[in-house]
């Protein structure tokens, strides 16, 4: 067995952008640090005691959540609330529930689900009819579910469980949509906007590679989820990704190059210029249009579908 | 033993030692997007794997 660059304990993982081989304790520690320093540096609970996290049940939220855990549970002034959303996926997302569950009560953190159901359309309906790209009905319904469960938990902020490649692969994604508001929006900790309805998002883990993650889970023995959401094949995101990893594989250390120009580029990207927050006509949540893309969207459901819609319309 | 994909097993198996890094290209899987475990310990892809070993390679890139 390869050894430990640090220790004597036996390898269980190499990074080729540091050239450095680690067991499952040096893993752990650097990941552990890298996540408290991210929090740390980006302010990301400063001067906030209710820390919304969302988990799905995968690797990414478990993992985020065990080391928020560990990193605060000596803090009496904070506390950590999961939130987990079910899109309405038969035979995926019952399973990463189930998870989710099972670790919060272990943990002993206070666990909510929202679903699909009760505020927009679930996605096997949606998927029924062919409806374009699964995803982005699946990301702005989620976004706008979470967004109002962290106001009615009076969560003061709501970790995201995205991981270094989910932020390769959005800051990509983005440039070839040419949508800079987006590579605007999506930083370590807040968004585009104060606004006091937005709950801000926060990224602990968006310089931990994802491959690192799945170590660190099945080092801990953390019980994630590990299954392809059915709809994710069609994605942008799939040939995006591919592309990436080759990349990195060619030339280690890509990833973190990318991150290196987005998080430059974040500082010199106009913010909130132009944008003003008011409330959608339709549901009254934030939006910087008449009626928000989550309405918009189930307007056209509902148009489609004739008469799909959910069943708490507020 | 045989490999695993994910749980399910391959066809494809291996007759004589095999490091790992090579067990991957021959399946064209990048380093990137896996994970493997033989008899349930994680390895790097430097190790090896022979015949009698069980091998369990896990997807990563699977969402949240
Ligand atoms: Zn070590
Ligand atoms: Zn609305």
């Amino acid at each position: 067995m390869v050894k430990c660059s640090f220790c004597s304990n036996d390898a269980i993982l190499f990074q080729s952008y540091s050239q450095k081989f680690f067991c499952g304790k040096h893993l752990s520690d650097l990941t552990e640090k890298r996540v408290g320093s991210n929090m740390r540096k980006h302010g990301m609970i400063r001067n906030r005691s209710r820390i919304g996290v969302a988990i799905s049940g995968g690797k990414d939220s478990l993992a985020m959540l065990y080391i928020m855990h560990a990193l605060l549970k000596k803090d009496r002034s904070r506390k950590l609330i999961a939130i987990t959303i079910d899109e309405g996926i038969r035979g995926y997302r019952d399973a990463g529930i189930k998870c989710a569950k099972a670790f919060c009560k272990t943990l002993g953190i206070e666990h909510h689900v929202y679903s699909f159901k009760d505020f927009a359309v679930p996605m096997d309906t949606i998927m029924k009819k062919k409806h374009g790209d699964p995803c982005s009905y699946c990301g702005v319904f989620r976004r706008w579910i979470l967004n109002k469960a962290s106001r009615k938990l009076k969560l003061d902020a709501l970790a995201i469980g995205h991981n270094l490649d989910d932020v390769a692969q959005t800051f990509q994604m983005n440039i070839m949509r040419n949508e800079p508001l987006r590579i605007a929006r999506f930083t370590p900790n807040g968004g585009l906007v104060d606004c006091d309805d937005f709950v801000p998002r926060i990224r602990p883990l968006f310089s931990v590679p994802e491959r690192e993650i799945v170590a660190y889970a099945l080092h801990n023995k953390i019980e994630f989820h590990n299954a392809e959401c059915p709809y994710a094949h069609m994605a942008l995101r799939n040939p995006i990704r591919d592309f990436i990893n080759s990349m990195e594989e060619k030339y280690p250390g890509t990833k973190f190059r990318m991150l290196n120009t987005y998080l430059s580029l974040l500082e010199k990207l106009p913010h909130q210029e132009g944008l003003e927050i008011s409330e959608c006509e339709e549901c009254g949540e934030p939006s910087s249009v008449k009626t928000c893309k989550r309405c918009e969207m189930l307007a056209k459901l509902k148009r489609d579908t004739r008469g799909v819609g959910p069943r708490k319309l507020k | 033993m045989g490999i695993l994909l994910d749980g399910e097993k391959l066809k494809k198996g291996i007759r004589k030692k095999t490091k790992i890094a090579d067990l991957l290209a021959s399946l064209e899987m990048s380093r990137e997007t896996v994970i493997v475990k033989v008899n349930n310990r994680i390895v790097t892809e430097f190790d090896s794997a022979g015949p009698a070993d069980k091998i369990d390679i896990i997807r990563v890139s699977t969402g949240g």
